[in-house]
């Protein structure tokens, strides 16, 4: 896993950006802490910060540069089908000097253009500068597991791993206010946007081309349409041979592998199979001994046990929390609101200690329907009338309830599921995936009388709310790549670990997509077709109980020493007030509502400005 | 009682900027003690002719047409051949020599004709933000060069100093002197309230009204730009009514212009009141304008130490500004000015935003600038600090003055 970043001069004043390069690579050290280099040529420089995976040989060094000189790559992620793509390109003629990707990579952009990126099947961010046609070509993969921001501008273009890098050339900074809005909202900024107006995010299965006076996006992938024939059974085995080998195309390494096991369907299954093809590898779990509620281990053991894994359980207390804390701030360079970044952080960390890569079962729960709100959604698209009347009854609970206990949890969700049954059924999905409500947020954000979720909008698909197929590809579109991947990319790569995820093949995607929803999920049952696929690997107890999600105890910890602690300075009035963004009143408010053991919303929102606040301080 | 001593004064071009105040405030008040010869080059097509600087102090210059601003073999070796004949006839004990295509033609030439001490000026460096780095790397080795022939060479900032001997390594430490530049700031504060409605009746400011300015030459390295983006995010950030002041002319003029546009934001050249951009070319009358305008912005992406900025201070306007270059040894963060990163419109918009909104922020800037740049910046200093430096040179280089 690497950073890379790089630099387009279109015209002489763009030379300027050549020289804040070195600086833009030193901060992806931690995504490539082996080796870092950097390559330049006509009107173009690049760096590359390396993470040695696959052929960890000098050979396979980037800056990787052609034969002939004319193309110059960088690349960060794997190519799992490299070996296949290598021997379709030897029957062309083209010969190679490493074993690894990377070069098969640049051959094949080479030998196929801009279509290669069809055929590679895994994850990357890729810019290669062609010298004799003086253009940028930049790449990012399917479902957009390996981010690339950009900033253009008529002089240079500019494209790097992480804001935090882009931020070190000298490009114009203002605030993207609709940004903000969305991540109060959201607890993260969908793309292509970013928080600056000027920086933006290649949409992943997109690629630019840029050349001295235009740049070109276009997209080189959608999720397939077309219906799959065959029975329940059918499926049931496809599934199990695809995942089976998207697992084990995923093994390849040349350094220690290891798999996250949480204790829930997903990641039983990818730490099952990933042993079925190598015994020896490990799995590791978290659990948190101070927080029973949401400890899942004791599940973790139970699979382990059941199939022998080799298993290691990480205790997670409040000090390891708190100890991550600043970590975790210290490397949001763009405003993420998600709390659990916090323990994909520390369970990274602590499973770096031991492997450099790890597999996880992201992507299962927006490819089969994984979350409440899809039984939700499918329970109201399913509704008689009177069923109708009942839902939106609930909506009369007083929203007092957080998740910190079960009876709380389960009065939570009846009241949300009456809101959402009161709605026209075009907004249920955004009421669903927010975090916050239009209403939290307006009350706390100054600015939020202007904007709306309108930009969301525009780019999903709402018009078919009764179609649950379409309500997934809404989530592969924006919580799985704004969430859930941001998330995992961002905190693993903090911590220096690769982690590859076998649910994202996109084989196994356009499989699922191909599929009736129904045998997906329905309005009782999530993940159907998963659980019975491998209904022989998953004991009951797994199958069977209610989602947890990966989350940790903030609320719990929050109350303790983080408000005295760390947040002070974020709180005070007179900042608040030339910050101009929130209201200092309602600030005040929140924090004192956590202090004394509020609703687990509040504390999410909390967290939010805490983070918020936090990368204001850093970048603004 | 010896003769005077003869300095021979070059100076790129007169152009509305620092070199040209500066050298012609030494030129005024470094008599009777010394005699000085001012020469330099004639202005460029789309630059203002600033001769009206030397002119208002009773100097009349010497246009050497040869010496322009941009390589050009063929002239410069001519403007060479020039300087090389008025050392002859003028037969200087000094060649004090300001900014760098002075430097290079009057270094030469002074050293060529052995003329005893030669002293140089760097008013800002061109090694910055100016040319690729090339084209940097190719002019620092022959300032290098230059360097070894120059007794003294003029800082006109601690940090210049520094950029100069560790940064860019042109030459040792105990060659540079930092003498900050001096200025008749007087002139700013007299007859303030008149000024300021001469100025406002002429563009129909009303009283709740806030008047911004940007000064200077429109080049890249002044980032005017950057300034356009700068007003749209304070349109959107403040609701009050805001006029802006483009001041100054150049290269730029048009893309700025059209970047206002790309951005629906109106502009005009003339004093209408409902336009919310005005492009006034260059003035004369900088202490109308500054006395005039509530508050001075500069978005540049490197700077010595512009002038506008310390007379906008010796009218009591508080500057925001970029910080960059020598800003800091010429403003106070905080007191007179408020900084934000290169490039940062946010920062910078939301600096603006708090000094038109918080009252008394802004008076106390306002208040300051004239109590710090008065005592520092006035040219009584920089002309005793001069002085001293040039006796010093006569001694130790032992001149004998006939």
């Amino acid at each position: 896993m690497c950073g890379i970043t790089g630099v387009f001069s279109r015209n002489d004043n763009g030379s300027k950006f050549f020289d804040a390069l070195p600086d833009a690579l030193a901060t992806l050290r931690q995504r490539g802490p082996d080796y870092s280099a950097t390559k330049s040529g006509d009107h173009f420089l690049f760096g590359h910060a390396r993470l040695s995976i696959i052929d960890v040989s000098e050979a396979s060094h980037q800056p990787y540069v052609s034969e002939d000189g004319r193309y110059t790559l960088v690349f960060n992620g794997e190519i799992f089908n490299f070996r296949e793509i290598r021997t379709e390109l030897e029957k062309h003629g083209h010969t190679f000097r490493t074993s690894g990707d990377v070069e098969v990579v640049l051959k094949s952009f080479i030998q196929y253009g801009v279509k290669c990126f069809e055929t590679f099947n895994g994850f990357f961010a890729i810019g290669i500068f062609d010298s004799l046609e003086q253009r940028l070509v930049l790449a990012r993969d399917r479902f957009g597991v390996k981010p690339l921001l950009y900033y253009s501008e008529a002089s240079a273009f500019v494209f790097a791993s992480e804001m935090k890098a882009i931020l070190k050339y000298p490009i114009r900074r203002t605030l993207d206010e609709q940004s903000v809005y969305e991540y109060f909202r959201l607890t993260y900024i969908p793309e292509p946007d970013s928080i600056f107006q000027e920086v933006k995010k290649l949409e992943a299965a997109h690629y630019a081309v840029i050349t001295k006076d235009k740049t070109e996006i276009h997209s080189y992938y959608s999720i397939g349409n077309d219906a799959f024939k065959g029975n329940y059974q059918d499926a049931c085995e496809q599934l199990r041979d695809l995942l089976s080998d998207s697992v084990r195309t995923r093994l390849i390494s040349d350094v220690p592998i290891g798999t996250f096991l949480s204790g829930g369907i997903d990641s039983s299954i990818i730490s099952v199979l990933a042993a079925q093809h190598d015994p020896n590898i490990h799995a590791y779990s978290i659990g948190f001994p101070d927080a029973p509620y949401y400890d899942e281990s004791a599940y973790a053991s139970e699979i382990a046990q059941r199939h022998s894994l080799k298993h290691t359980i990480i205790p997670v207390t409040e000090v390891d929390f708190l100890k991550a804390l600043p970590n975790v701030l210290e490397y949001i360079d763009e405003p993420f609101g998600d709390s659990s970044a916090i323990a994909v952080n520390v369970l990274s960390s602590f499973v770096r200690q031991h492997v450099t890569v790890a597999l996880s079962g992201d992507g299962a729960d927006e490819v089969f329907g994984g979350y409440r709100k899809h039984r939700a959604l499918a329970m109201i698209a399913g509704a008689s009338r009177a069923k109708m009347m009942a839902f939106t009854a609930a909506a009369a609970i007083p929203g007092v309830f957080g998740r910190g206990s079960r009876f709380s949890d389960k009065m939570r969700q009846a009241r949300r599921m009456g809101r959402v049954a009161s709605m026209r059924p075009g907004e249920r999905y955004l009421f669903l995936a927010a975090f916050h409500s239009g209403r939290e947020v307006s009350h706390l954000l100054h600015l939020s009388r202007h904007y709306s979720m309108n930009r969301v909008r525009g780019r999903l698909d709402l018009g078919h709310p009764d179609d649950m197929n379409s309500v997934l590809r809404n989530d592969m579109k924006l919580v799985l790549t704004g969430d859930m991947l941001r998330k995992v990319d961002l905190m693993s790569m903090a911590a220096s670990l690769e982690v590859r995820s076998p649910f994202l093949d996109y084989r196994i995607i356009d499989f699922a997509f191909s599929l009736p929803s129904k045998w997906k999920f329905d309005s009782l049952q999530t993940k159907k077709i998963l659980s019975d696929s491998f209904n022989d690997i998953l004991p009951e107890s797994i199958t069977q109980r209610p989602k947890h999600g990966f989350e940790v105890p903030v609320g719990k910890w929050m109350n303790g020493a983080l408000l005295n602690n760390i947040s002070n300075e974020w709180f005070d009035d007179k900042f608040i007030k030339h910050q101009g963004i929130f209201y200092p009143e309602k600030m005040q408010r929140l924090k004192n509502s956590v202090g004394r053991g509020s609703g687990l919303r509040d504390q999410s929102l909390l967290w939010s400005i805490i983070v918020f606040q936090n990368w204001w301080k850093k970048y603004m | 009682m010896a003769e005077k001593i003869r300095v021979l004064r070059i100076l790129n071009r007169f152009n509305l900027g620092g070199p040209t105040y500066n050298a012609s405030q030494l030129t005024k008040h470094l008599e009777p003690d010394f005699e000085t010869l001012l020469i330099g080059g004639p202005n460029e097509l789309n630059e203002h002719d600033s001769l009206h600087i030397p002119h208002s102090l009773g100097i009349e210059p010497v246009i050497i047409e040869s010496m322009r601003r941009s390589m050009n073999f063929v002239l410069d070796r001519a403007a060479y051949r020039d300087v090389k004949k008025i050392i002859a006839d003028f037969r200087p004990h000094i060649v004090h020599t300001h900014a760098s295509k002075a430097g290079a033609v009057g270094r030469s030439a002074a050293y060529k004709m052995k003329v005893p001490i030669i002293v140089h000026t760097y008013h800002g460096h061109v090694f910055e933000a100016y040319f690729s780095s090339l084209i940097s790397s190719f002019y620092k080795t022959i300032e290098r060069n230059l360097a070894r022939k120059t007794d003294a060479i003029v800082a006109l900032s601690v940090r210049q100093q520094a950029d100069l001997v560790s940064r860019f390594r042109i030459c040792n430490k105990d060659q540079v002197h930092v003498i900050a530049n001096g200025f008749d700031l007087t002139k700013f504060q007299e007859e303030k309230a008149i000024k300021r409605s001469l100025f406002r009746k002429k563009y129909q400011l009303q009283d709740d009204e806030f008047a911004i300015g940007i000064i200077g030459r429109m080049v890249p390295v002044k980032n005017h730009t950057m300034f356009v983006d700068v007003v749209d995010r304070v349109s959107q950030l403040h609701r009050g009514k805001v006029r802006y002041f483009v001041v100054g002319d150049g290269e730029t003029n048009l893309e700025v212009r059209h970047r206002f546009n790309q951005k629906n934001i109106a502009t005009n050249d003339n004093t209408d009141p409902d336009t919310m951009v005005h492009f006034t070319s260059w003035q004369k009358n900088v202490d109308e304008i500054m006395s005039g305008l509530d508050l001075l912005v500069l978005t540049s992406l490197n700077e010595g130490t512009p002038v506008c900025l310390i007379e906008a201070q010796a009218s009591n306007c508080p500057v925001v500004s970029t910080d960059v270059g020598g800003i800091r040894d010429i403003v106070i963060d905080g007191k007179t000015a408020l900084l934000s990163p290169s490039q940062n419109v946010e920062t910078m918009s939301r600096n603006i935003v708090k000094l038109i909104t918080d009252k008394i922020l802004y008076e106390s800037m306002s208040s300051q600038g004239w109590e710090f740049v008065g005592e520092r910046f006035q040219y009584q200093r920089m002309v005793e600090d001069m002085k001293a430096l040039y006796y010093n040179l006569i001694e130790l280089k032992k001149v004998k003055l006939d």
